[in-house]
């Protein structure tokens, strides 16, 4: 008896162990409540986190019975969770994607074609240049909600007090930085640490010089014009903007975009290459600069290049919601929602009604980010485009933190890098 | 054999061997079965992801829908490529110096802190042990903010007594970025080491001290003969554990450092993680993790087996 007792124990606990937690919805009645899953970076953000709640909530007001099961991810970690969710079958019917990421995303076959759910005026609404970014081999796999073009954010009152005019050329930035440092006041907020921040604002740089870090030759193979004359100079130009003319603070290698939009919410810098959210991040921290911040779109070199900046949603193609998910995209980016977001957070609508609707954006504030969301181009899409960055973020920290190194012999080095990379993914 | 031995045993024996034979037999098979659940997570948990992390490492792959077998070609290019050797160099230099700083830190509190004569004894042990309660991240975060350039407390504090004239860009620069992620590290982790070495330190007998204090034993005399001896058991296993917890570390670094400045603190973990979800070269990852488990379990035994040599 009390053998059995113990291997019949002993069979409960087993299968306790194995079916525990391994239940699944096998079916649902009709009552039960559409559920849409969401993956988004809007709720760990500030201000960004309260109004998308505040979008949600109405969502869920128009469409009684759904229930919206959100969850939070910082924007540099995304591509990361989105492939461990995927990779162990339990990605969200909707999930964040940007510029960066979509590549790698539709090349795992995470992202639906969303083009049969939109109409021709719809997809007309678009901005073109966003459009461009969204679409893979024609297939249009991210759903925009807003950008974030980069352009030249500017203190007016302090060019205005030092009697300069803000930049057109890359020259003129650094006499406008010049100009305006001092007094413990730095003129650029250098972004030089090696992360996507850092290594996007040199390569808007490298390419305003004339040189391509990652390109396609007319056979489709990969090519860079990093070891050019012209590749040279952006790195000689990024260097001396620290330590040659000193306009950028101390310890740039360790402040990334965040701790560039403190240091000018703090007022201890004057210009910066940034998106236009870092406008809303600025005035949450520091009301006083509202009225004292202008933009102006990225100073030429002998050209000027501003990447394709954006963010928006990509439906999972298992999703068994995919009206109700796509419908959810369109609510939460429709014309009036798009301009209370650019209000709030700074960051620009991707639909060219609400870009021309909005008093707060035709404004000197958003003149740089409206010019520049229009010319916006996109990045090479190569899954080893990462890597690239990274040896380019490399040489610009080195050069930075040894201003005699021979530049050339450094460039050149970062050349035989990236083909190297270039090579092992041929 | 066996047949003979029963042969020899009177009945009443050969019965009984039977019964227990039987009985343990049918007593292991239900304990093998309650062991079953706890077997089921440590396959699951431990041996499905390592084995499933080493057969990878042969593949290029997203994770998702690409596996294209490439056999040995990322071990192969991996034994030419510099960065990675520069990684497990630096990743030996982060373990030899945190280790060392924590044992040394653990030795010296825990010494004071077994002392029957110090006053305040819970309350600074307490202090003391705050560090290792905390997440890496919070740790993290707030080293960063100590060693920030611009408005860090230590900037602060050095240029507020006119040592320093301009700030030390203690994370920016590749000759500090490392002994600044070396210093935080020792203060995360040092009190782990205390608690061990002040439980081993409470069991070294004191009459030992008394005889050597006898046979004319100063103090140094006495740790090193007396003390040193008597935790080495502890210190051994311990120091063992902090070599394998740093030689992995991720963590703290990541939140200061990221790796840099030019690759200044890009050790192996960081190494790992950048290529694996950073470079999406899953495989190629794989093949980095693969290398040091090796190197690990090589240490591992290597400590094993000098220890039996030992005893």
């Amino acid at each position: 008896m009390k053998k059995t007792v113990l291997i019949a124990l002993a069979v409960l606990l087993s299968s306790a162990m194995l079916f525990a937690g391994g239940q699944t919805e096998t079916a649902s009645s009709s009552n039960a409540p559409q559920k849409l899953t969401v993956l988004t970076t809007a709720i760990t953000q500030n201000p960004e986190g309260p109004l998308f709640e505040e979008y949600v909530a109405e969502f869920k007001e128009a469409h009684p019975g759904v229930e919206i099961e959100l969850s939070g991810i910082p924007n540099n970690q995304a591509l990361q969770q989105i492939t461990t969710l995927a990779a162990g079958g339990s990605l969200p019917d909707i999930f964040v994607s940007t510029e960066n990421t979509i590549g790698a995303l539709y090349d795992m076959g995470i992202t639906e074609d969303l083009t049969p759910y939109m109409s021709d005026a719809e997809m007309a609404d678009i901005v073109d240049s966003v459009v461009a970014g969204s679409t893979i081999d024609g297939k249009f796999v991210m759903y925009p909600w807003y950008s974030g073009p980069n352009a030249v954010l500017y203190r007016t009152d302090w060019l205005e007090e030092a009697g300069v005019e803000p930049p057109k050329t890359l020259e003129e930035m650094v006499e406008v930085a010049q100009a305006i440092t001092g007094n413990n006041r730095y003129g650029f907020g250098m972004i030089g640490t090696n992360d996507d921040s850092g290594q996007t604002r040199f390569v808007m740089i490298l390419r305003s010089f004339g040189a391509r870090e990652l390109y396609q030759d007319e056979d489709g193979n990969w090519k860079t014009e990093v070891g050019t004359p012209e590749s040279v100079k952006a790195f000689e130009y990024f260097r001396d903007l620290r330590t040659k003319y000193n306009v950028a603070p101390p310890g740039a290698l360790e402040n990334s975009f965040n701790e560039n939009v403190n240091l000018m919410a703090a007022e201890q810098i004057g210009m910066l290459i940034s998106g236009s959210n870092s406008i809303g991040k600025i005035f949450t921290q520091n009301p006083d600069l509202q009225g004292k911040l202008g933009s102006v779109e990225m100073p030429v070199g002998v050209t000027t290049f501003t990447p394709v900046s954006i963010l928006g949603w990509s439906l999972n193609p298992e999703s068994k919601n995919k009206d109700l998910a796509v419908e959810f995209m369109k609510f939460i980016s429709d014309k009036d929602r798009q301009i209370r977001w650019v209000e709030t957070t700074g960051r620009m609508p991707v639909s060219k009604d609400a870009l021309a609707n909005s008093d707060y954006i035709n404004t000197p504030l958003f003149e740089g980010y409206v010019a520049a969301s229009d010319a916006m181009q996109p990045a090479p899409q190569a899954s080893f485009y990462p890597e690239i960055k990274t040896e380019l973020g490399r040489t610009y920290q080195l050069l930075i933190t040894n201003p005699n190194l021979d530049v050339e012999k450094a460039v050149k080095d970062c050349q035989a890098a990236i083909e190297r990379i270039i090579a092992n993914n041929k | 054999m066996p047949s003979q031995k029963n042969q020899a045993l009177p009945n009443s024996e050969t019965k009984a061997l039977k019964i227990r034979k039987k009985g343990s037999l049918t007593q292991d098979w239900v304990g093998n079965l309650f062991s079953f659940p706890a077997l089921f997570v440590m396959v699951a948990m431990v041996v499905y992801p390592l084995i499933y992390g080493i057969v990878i490492s042969f593949y290029n792959t997203n994770l998702i829908n690409r596996f294209e077998f490439v056999g040995l070609r990322y071990y192969g290019r991996l034994l030419t490529d510099m960065t990675f050797y520069k990684s497990i160099l630096l990743t030996v230099w982060f373990t030899v110096v945190t280790v060392a700083g924590r044992a040394v830190l653990a030795l010296l509190f825990s010494s004071i802190l077994v002392k029957d004569n110090m006053p305040c004894k819970k309350l600074f042990r307490s202090i003391l042990v705050l560090p290792w309660f905390f997440p890496d991240v919070v740790i993290g975060i707030v080293w960063k903010w100590l060693f920030n350039t611009n408005y860090g407390l230590f900037n602060f504090i050095l240029q507020s007594l006119h040592i320093i004239d301009q700030p030390i860009e203690w994370l920016s620069n590749p000759s500090t970025a490392m002994w600044a992620v070396i210093v935080a590290s020792i203060w995360k982790g040092f009190p782990f080491m205390m608690v061990m070495l002040m439980a081993a330190l409470q069991t070294v007998p004191k009459d030992l001290y008394e005889a050597a204090e006898l046979d004319g034993c100063n103090s140094f005399k006495q740790f090193q003969h007396v003390t040193f001896p008597g935790i080495m058991p502890v210190f051994s296993t311990t120091m063992m554990l902090e070599i394998m917890w740093c030689f992995k570390h991720f963590t703290m670094i990541w939140n200061l450092t990221k790796g840099g400045p030019v690759d200044a603190t890009r050790v192996v973990s960081i190494d790992i993680y950048k290529t694996g979800f950073e470079y999406m070269r899953f495989g190629e990852s794989s093949t980095r993790a693969v290398i040091v488990f090796v190197i690990i379990i090589a240490f591992t035994l290597l400590q094993k087996f000098l220890q039996r040599k030992k005893d």
